[in-house]
């Protein structure tokens, strides 16, 4: 399996993220980033992938989950795969992103023993009614997400037993299995050590080869060269800009 | 001793502890999942209030303890945060101590007598009314039902509330489900084995089944067989001991309890020592 070549709205050249004077922060506090403009189209950059980059605490995760629709915008417009984040029918996008997010459970809700085969299997939950009966085609697509990542030796064992390198392609096979529309990354391998980034950033970049958007938060230069286009988070704004701007910027400040 | 189950209130107390002890530990393992303990108290309060209520009305107050145990899943849900993994602790607090306050301004200012609605505490199985085993009965297959229907999705939710959200599960409504039918689940409990020790009912059995490890099906399914164990053996226990029923339930839930982590233990030393020796050749 190679990651899904899902024809979705990207592909029909329709804007993947859409921002209009967007405020993003968290209720009842003050916005930790403000007029955020944008229109991220894969047809205006020379890849699919947009990466959210900038100093720790800038708001490229709170943008991220803003998108989700796990948080909702303080002020302004945000639209992902042209759905209004705020609409009732943005539960109907949902179910076409991949999510992979920084941390894995914590908790009581992490010492949860759910096999490696049952936690990437819920990257076809959404699509498959509220009690998630799986048919043939959606099992096919999580055998086939294990095999991809390298995961089926470890198939029946139970996610708590990973290492953290293993719990990341677990997260990425995820969100392989869901055949999405658009993948959202946060920060993946941010917690692993030199190998463990080296095997993830082998599979992001096979998912952002896959033709299927990506919106990606991170610190890692190699992942920065994959996108087309950054959005430049510091102090209270984010700008869009192309990476080679982005880079040369960045490179400038360090010398 | 077959005779025993002749009598109304003997057979009526099995069916309820057979039904509860399905079903209930199904709850425990919920609660122990989303950190949910300081829940039960918050129920209880509620149920006071939800009783006092009743008596005030003039309304049978069970039936306005499980409203408002119902009420408490649904206000709980609401107050906590909308996808992310918060849990409900402060929520619960707040309604706790708020119902306790208004509970005691209406014993005061009104003319119900409170150990009428304190009552509702006191549990005993053999006192258990045809129609509140109907109850148990009923809930219990319904959580049975909801459990097996709806497996998937309550997983997705209980190991990643946030993550299963933004795959587009509708985790409000699975984890408000969850935190009803917990509430409920709670409020009968009270009834069955008193308040003071609900845990005999729900948290024991699952926190046998959780001391084995193995995966959420088969520790759901384990949970369902401890409880069913606990109930039936605490019961037997206390008619051949003269026992007090609900205390008995307990002895022998935290001695499941200990066992499974006996056996745990004694399974993992025996891998190990196998590994050991395949090692040494």
């Amino acid at each position: 399996m190679t990651p899904s070549k899902t024809k979705g709205p990207a592909q029909d050249n329709h804007s993947i993220l859409r921002a209009g004077n967007l405020a993003i922060g968290y209720r009842r506090s003050e916005p930790i980033v403000r007029g955020i403009n944008l229109d991220f189209s894969t047809e205006l950059t020379r890849t699919r992938v947009l990466g959210f980059v900038g100093p720790n605490g800038a708001g490229k995760t709170t943008l991220l989950k803003t998108c989700l629709g796990l948080l909702s915008p303080l002020d302004g417009e945000l639209s992902l795969l042209g759905s209004d984040t705020r609409n009732h029918d943005f539960a109907g996008v949902r179910k076409k992103l991949a999510y992979i997010p920084q941390n894995r459970p914590e908790g009581s809700a992490g010492q949860l023993r759910i096999s490696v085969w049952e936690a990437v299997s819920f990257g076809r939950l959404g699509r498959n009614g509220v009690t998630g009966r799986f048919r043939g085609v959606d099992r096919d697509a999580i055998d086939a997400a294990i095999a991809y990542c390298g995961l089926e030796k470890l198939a029946s064992r139970a996610v708590q037993d990973l290492s953290g390198g293993q719990f990341q392609r677990v997260s990425i096979a995820r969100a392989m299995a869901a055949e999405p529309s658009l993948y959202l990354l946060d920060e993946p391998g941010s917690f692993l050590d030199h190998e463990g980034q080296g095997a993830i950033r082998e599979l992001i970049v096979s998912l952002a080869t896959s033709g299927v958007p990506l919106i990606l938060v991170t610190h890692d230069r190699a992942l920065m060269e994959l996108c087309g286009a950054v959005l430049f988070f510091e102090k209270g704004n984010a700008k869009l800009l192309d990476t080679k701007e982005y880079t040369a910027r960045a490179e400038g400040l360090a010398t | 001793m077959k005779e025993i189950f002749t009598i109304p209130a003997f057979s009526r107390a099995l069916l309820a502890l057979f039904a509860s002890g399905l079903a209930f530990p199904l709850l425990g393992v919920y609660i122990l999942s989303l950190e949910l303990i300081p829940v039960r108290f918050g129920v209880m309060h509620l149920s006071l209030l939800g009783a006092t209520v009743g008596l005030l009305v003039g309304v049978d107050p069970i039936i306005f303890a499980m409203l408002f145990a119902v009420a408490a899943g649904f206000i709980v849900s609401g107050l906590s945060t909308r996808a992310s993994g918060s849990n409900s602790g402060g929520a619960m607090a707040l309604l706790m101590t708020a119902s306790l306050g208004v509970v005691f301004i209406l014993f005061y200012k009104t003319n119900i007598q409170a150990i009428e609605a304190f009552n509702l505490f006191w549990g005993n199985v053999l006192a258990l009314e045809r129609g509140e085993v109907l109850l148990v009965a009923i809930v219990s297959t319904l959580i049975l039902i909801a459990s097996i229907l709806f497996l998937r999705p309550i997983s997705a939710v209980l190991f990643d509330r946030e993550t299963a959200f933004a795959y587009g599960i509708p985790a409000t409504a699975v984890y408000t489900g969850i935190l009803v039918i917990v509430c409920v689940g709670i409020g009968l409990g009270i009834r069955i084995t008193g308040a003071l020790m609900v845990d005999a009912v729900t948290l024991l059995p699952a926190l046998a089944a959780q001391s084995l490890k193995k995966n959420f099906r088969t520790t759901l399914l384990l949970a369902s067989l401890c409880g069913v164990f606990n109930n039936l053996m605490g019961f037997a226990m206390a008619l051949v001991f003269d026992l007090p029923t609900s205390p008995a339930i307990i002895v022998v839930g935290t001695l499941v309890v200990l066992s499974c982590k006996l056996i745990f233990y004694l399974q993992k030393k025996v891998e190990r020592d196998r590994f050991a020796q395949a090692e040494t050749g």
